[in-house]
């Protein structure tokens, strides 16, 4: 998959060379087909939202019915997306942001391929109909080995060394071995008990959405806010504010990201307790979330990172954490049975799931390829333009999918609370919106594409020329871990 | 590595020694404690057999219109007056606490759950019949001419006063029944008499209940 | 205990908690009351066409009680749903998104067999304007000989076939049709309570 792996990078700044050269072929081996699987997602992501348009579209072909598409985009985000962006915000902070040489480089090209293979076989089996409808957990059962295997290949041994190279009290190795060990815990768990026979009833209901929550929040979640910790002393100059506010954040992130979950089956087959449980940790995650962002934006307000260049990590990031305040938000109030009444099952939960996912770690993770990738192959992105093309139609993509949802929701919840509205006219009113909506995931498709060529442009120019003393890409402080030393 | 990160970090890191904005620790504080007292308002008495709540937050109160007579639900939207037909929130309650038992109808489940449509323990003795809501009952009882051997867990910890005597209300004026009304006060007196009866009841003990309070009230 | 190992503990056990706390005791507590007694047969098979075909995309299985959602009044069941109706089922689709009406229940207001191979094949033919998918891929096309078989479809109009051919819902289909037969989450006994 990395073509360009095999040979030796020049230098970003010497002494380094070894050890920016040593993630060069692991980088890359996650960051090509995540980009791949990015447009996977987006593609699919728009046909589901054609189909909305109208149903007949493609209509009589099983592989593409709508209730396969979107499921199978989702997952190809995430499990295509996300976990490799993950990954590699962990491979950035266990070197030290290039500067220590990374053991074993060759295992994650393996994990990597083993990883995609996996997930070529589950998103081709959600397509044939091979799917149990359980969200996240949606992965048809023949690629989960390969998944599996992948996944402790790489997290195991990047657990140890990121546990080896700890770096006391800092927040963003925090974060990145919570989503390291959290996924293959809960999925591990969560996989083995729904294929076995006696596990039957609504604790297949509550094992989905304890594994959901858990996912975004303790899982890529977790990634993201760890990204975003590693990130920030490069912008800044210095790490985010309140670290030890962000160390009590961190520990309610990781117990109520777990029992978060059950804040969706607000009236469904369950417990009062189990229901509350879930909406009161939704509210608790929510104060945590408040308390990583003021982290963040006191730090960005002390020292302000505009430079003289437009910089595009920058304000991904920035992005990213305002979608993140907003979706958390969003998160606790909505559940509160009060109002989950009207807007429960309505597409106003899609707009925060949209919201998180594309707003929160989308937009993380770009900030993330977009700030270490020029070090990682010694040259900067090739056009300004590009990035801020891929910028601003995210951008505006995402918010007006968010903002479109979430007005079609109100709508939507509002006329299904009232019983005398036939279910057909419910629909009737959402349609406008869903049908609108078309038009930003277009515009989302747009950016990844422009993202895509952008990339390819990338690694054809630092393949092609490997020009001594190129300059590293960002100028200003260096990028390294967490803390400035 | 490890030691010299510890201490500078908090000088160099923090430069400035930032104060936590009071705005963020009145929102913390808030957040915090709503969700600690949601979650124990709603927790209803952790149990697995507790499904609804109703309350401000928990779902708005009773419900306005339908549910009352869902039969007539999809015309009698107008009349919207809440909860002033003391039955219609007892109907309420028993559907969200015992009709997973008892069945809406309150027809029970044969050999499981006794039926409280027309049983001679819901139109009998109001402060037995309270006592059983309020503290539980287990072991054989005879139930419309059946045996029963079950267990039914206290509801003291789950409902208040005014609620088990809207439930009991409708129980005993609902599906042909016509007993008389239960009121709050009575509620009252039996849990202070006997709420705290750890175990559930069992029928001989019951029986005797009912003794002394007959005896009470001849005096 | 040095740092990172105090954060492997409390991320296990936090991540415990959260599964005992919601998975496992609920399995124990409200789950399938014996290790026989999963469902089996046709209905089984079509709860995993409905689950690998996402009708839960658009479709929840859940009546919520009547104070939290207009559910019961809409007459998708007499009574919230509890977890003995869904106790021995491996395919539990609570449903995410309400793009059509609940299903819970549906087996007990849509009986008709036929209805549900018309509207599983083409929804606009019973819903105008629905936004409901077809299902058509779950039908085959076969050569009429004779009469058409008893499950052939009434196809007319624009969604008639060249002749000699008919359409009969494949295995698939016969599947789904008598999971949602089988969706009786709130027995009917129970619906003719309420006066
Ligand atoms: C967990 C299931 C369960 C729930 C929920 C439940 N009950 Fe019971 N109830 C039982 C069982 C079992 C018995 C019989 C106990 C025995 O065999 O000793 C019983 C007995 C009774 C009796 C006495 C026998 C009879 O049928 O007249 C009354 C009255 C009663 N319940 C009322 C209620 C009311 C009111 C509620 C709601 C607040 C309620 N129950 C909720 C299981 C339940
Ligand atoms: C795109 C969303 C969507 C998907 C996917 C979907 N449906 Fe539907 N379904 C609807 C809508 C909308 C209606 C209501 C029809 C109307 O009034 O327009 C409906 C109605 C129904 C009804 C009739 C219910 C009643 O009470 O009248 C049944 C049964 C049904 N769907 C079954 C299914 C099955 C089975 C699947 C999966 C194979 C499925 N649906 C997939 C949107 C969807």
């Amino acid at each position: 998959m990395a073509e360009t792996s095999e040979c030796e990078e020049t230098p970003v700044r010497a002494g380094t060379r070894d050890a920016v050269s040593s993630l060069r072929v692991p980088v890359l081996g996650l960051v090509v087909p995540a980009a791949v699987w990015l447009w996977v997602a987006s593609i699919l992501a728009l046909l589901g939202s054609l189909k909305l348009v109208d149903p007949r579209f493609l209509g009589t072909w099983g592989w593409l019915t709508f209730g396969r598409i979107s499921p199978a985009a989702f997952l190809s985000f995430v499990y295509g997306f996300g976990i490799p962006m993950g990954l590699c915000a962990v491979l950035w902070a266990v070197t030290k942001g290039g500067r220590l040489p990374l053991p074993g480089g060759r295992w994650f090209l393996a994990s990597s391929f083993l990883w995609n293979l996996g997930l070529w076989s589950g998103i081709t089996g959600v397509l044939a109909g091979e799917s149990r409808s359980l969200s996240w957990l949606g992965l048809p059962t023949f690629s989960l080995p390969s998944l599996g295997m992948a996944y402790l290949l790489s997290a195991g041994w990047l657990v140890a060394v990121l546990v080896r190279r700890w770096e006391e009290s800092s927040l963003a190795s925090r974060f990145l071995l919570l989503g390291l060990v959290w996924i293959p815990w809960a999925g591990g768990a969560a996989a083995l008990w729904l294929h076995d026979p006696s596990v039957r009833g609504v604790a297949i209901g509550s094992l989905e959405w304890w594994f959901n929550d858990g996912l975004l929040y303790a899982g890529l979640g977790a990634f993201a806010l760890g990204a975003m910790h590693l990130l920030l002393p490069g912008f800044l100059g210095r790490p985010a504010s309140f670290a030890g506010l962000g160390r009590w954040a961190f520990w309610a992130w990781v117990l109520f990201a777990n029992l978060a979950g059950m804040a969706h089956l607000v009236g469904g087959p369950f417990p009062l307790w189990m229901v509350s449980t879930g909406v009161s940790s939704r509210f608790l995650l929510w104060a945590a979330a408040v308390a990583i962002g003021l982290g963040f934006w006191a730090a960005a307000r002390g020292a302000p990172a505009e430079g003289k260049q437009w910089d595009p990590g920058w304000h991904f990031l920035r992005f990213g954490m305002g979608s993140f305040l907003v979706a958390a938000g969003l998160g606790a109030v909505l559940v509160l049975p009060a109002w989950s009444r009207y807007v429960h099952y309505t597409v106003l939960e899609e707009a925060q799931l949209t919201l998180f996912l594309y707003g929160f770690l989308g937009m993380t993770f770009f900030a993330l390829l977009y700030t270490i990738l020029p070090r990682v192959l010694g040259r900067s992105w090739p056009s300004v333009g590009l990035a801020k093309a891929h910028f601003l139609l995210s951008s505006y993509g995402i918010s007006f999918l968010a903002g479109l949802l979430a007005v079609g929701g109100l709508f939507q919840g509002v006329a299904l609370d009232n019983a005398e509205v036939p279910i057909h006219e419910v629909i009737l009113s959402l349609l406008p919106f869903l049908r609108s909506a078309a038009a930003p995931a277009m515009a989302l498709l747009a950016a990844h594409a422009v993202f895509g060529l952008h990339l390819l442009w990338l690694l054809v120019e630092s393949g092609a020329n490997r020009r001594e003393g190129e300059k590293a890409a960002l100028p200003g402080v260096a990028m390294e871990g967490a803390r400035t030393p | 590595m490890n030691q010299e990160v510890e201490p500078e970090k908090r000088v160099a890191g923090d430069r400035p020694r930032e104060q936590i904005p009071c705005s963020f620790v009145a929102f913390a504080a808030i957040v915090v404690l709503f969700a600690i007292a949601y979650f124990f308002r709603y927790s209803g008495g952790f149990r697995w057999d507790v499904y609804d709540a109703s309350g401000l937050l928990a779902g708005l109160p009773p419900t306005p219109p339908a549910h009352g007579s869902a039969a007539n639900a999809s015309g009698g939207a107008a009349a919207k007056a809440p909860a002033v037909d003391p039955t219609a929130l007892g109907r309420e309650l028993y559907q969200a606490n015992c009709a997973a038992c008892h069945q809406p109808n309150g027809q029970g489940m044969t050999g499981q759950f006794p039926p409280v449509a027309g049983s001679e323990w819901v139109n009998g003795d109001p402060r037995v019949l309270t006592a059983i809501l309020i503290g539980g009952l287990q072991g054989p009882v005879k139930v419309s001419g059946a045996e029963y051997n079950g267990m039914m867990p206290a509801w003291k910890t789950v409902l208040t006063d005014e609620k088990i005597a809207a439930i009991l209300t409708f129980l005993r004026q609902s599906w042909g029944s016509h007993a008389s009304a239960i009121e709050e006060g009575e509620v009252k007196a039996v849990r202070a008499e006997c709420g705290g009866h750890a175990a559930p009841w069992k029928v001989d003990e019951l029986g005797s209940l009912s003794g002394e309070k007959a005896e009470k009230k001849g005096e | 205990m040095t740092e990172p190992k105090r954060l492997l503990l409390g991320i296990l056990l936090a991540t415990g908690a959260g599964w005992s706390l919601l998975v496992w005791m609920p399995l124990t507590k409200l789950g399938p009351a014996g290790p026989g007694g999963a469902p089996f047969g046709r209905a089984a098979v079509g709860g995993r066409i409905y689950a690998a075909n996402g009708c839960a995309s658009c479709h929840t299985q859940v009546v919520r009680p009547a104070n939290l959602g207009s559910d019961i009044a809409r007459g998708w069941g007499a009574r919230r749903t509890t977890p003995p109706e869904y106790r021995e089922e491996h395919i539990v689709p609570l449903g995410v998104l309400r793009l059509g009406p609940d299903l819970a229940n549906v087996g007990e207001r849509r009986t008709d067999v036929r209805w549900y191979y018309r509207l599983l094949y083409d929804p606009r033919t019973i819903f105008p304007g629905s936004l409901m998918p077809s299902y058509r891929y779950l039908y085959a096309r076969v050569p009429l000989l004779g009469t058409p078989l008893p499950d052939a479809l009434p196809l007319a109009g624009r969604a008639a076939l060249a002749p000699g051919f008919q359409v009969v819902p494949r295995p698939e289909a016969r599947a789904l049709v008598a999971y949602l037969l089988s969706l009786q989450r709130v027995p009917p006994a129970e619906a003719d309570q309420s006066q």
